[in-house]
């Protein structure tokens, strides 16, 4: 007989606390890999629908949350060989047509003077309001990554370990989110701001 | 010469920027990582003297900063709004998934 109890029967008697337990760890997994946060839940419910149907099959020879993981792992690379593409050009096959520069690397359109300080724009409620509707309008695993690192300022090395993509795709997306976050709110704020009345 | 990685990225190994010759997208890229990590040496010198000569790059930097220093100071309901939505499972997917696996149960 083992001496320890095993965890394993625990985990699995109650598939509703796998959702609560696992189910924003996979999310997060998901959505970094998806362009839309809707296709990433809709990976995360079929991975535990599948984990139900196949939990005999859990051998608990790694920890159950990897195991789901692995599920979830197959269900998006799944996803994207049904449309015809495969998981490592996910980032180019993900729907962001902006084009900030130009083969050259020149800027497509340089960016503007601003004359802001971070005092007076945070003051502003209606800035916020904007930067909220920016943020909604980039691709989802590039918010996904801003929004952790700026606003849950989580360190690279955390955001690679939450999402699991490498510290260098990481800098891309950092890169490539605030390129387009920049531009929008210079086009929604800044820009309509000088030609307004402030 | 900068090579140019397979995302659009500047180094492959250390020691590869160039320092005269960065493009606005490589210095911009590295304007964005200095808010990440320590640039190295080179990278740091690479970017000062292609932010020297181009006002747009100059411009771009300070924007990023900017925005760095105004999310600090954002509203309590937005932070919160903003973490809350990118990580979390909706509470409605949430319901949906236990009722689909307690129905799967039943059978």
């Amino acid at each position: 007989m083992p001496v320890q109890p095993t965890p394993k029967s625990e985990q699995l008697r109650d598939p509703a606390k796998w959702v609560d337990r696992y189910g924003d760890a996979l999310l997060r997994y998901a959505a970094a890999r998806v362009p839309s946060h809707e296709l990433a839940e809709d990976l995360v419910q079929d991975t535990f629908l599948a984990a139900f149907r196949y939990r005999a099959k859990f051998d608990g020879q790694c920890a159950f949350g990897t195991w789901l993981v692995s599920i979830l792992r197959n269900k998006i690379a799944d996803h994207y060989r049904k449309s015809g593409r495969t998981l490592e050009v996910s980032d180019e096959a993900i729907v962001d047509t902006a084009k900030p520069f130009d083969g050259k690397g020149k800027w497509s359109i340089p960016p503007a003077s601003w004359r802001a300080t971070p005092d007076k724009l945070a003051e502003n409620a209606e800035f916020w309001g904007v930067l909220h509707d920016c943020l909604g309008g980039l691709p989802v695993h590039l918010a996904q990554a801003f929004q952790m690192r700026e606003i849950g300022l989580a360190s690279i090395d955390e955001v690679s370990k939450l999402t699991g993509v490498t510290p260098k795709n990481l800098a891309v997306r950092l890169h490539r989110a605030r390129l387009l976050l920049r531009a929008c709110l210079e086009r929604k704020w800044f820009c309509k701001e000088s030609r307004g009345a402030s | 010469m900068v090579l140019q990685g397979k995302q659009g990225g500047i180094m492959t190994e250390p020691g590869s920027v160039s320092l005269l010759q960065l493009s606005c997208c490589e210095a911009s890229r590295l304007a964005s990582e200095a808010l990440d990590r320590e640039l190295t040496r080179r990278e740091r010198w690479a970017l000062r003297i292609h932010t020297c000569m181009c006002s747009a790059c100059r411009r771009f930097s300070s924007q990023v900063n900017l925005l760095r220093k105004t999310l600090t100071k954002a509203p309590k309901r937005w932070r919160e709004h903003w973490q809350a939505r990118s990580v979390k499972l909706s509470t409605q997917r949430r319901e949906t998934i236990k009722r689909l696996l307690s129905d799967a149960s039943r059978k």
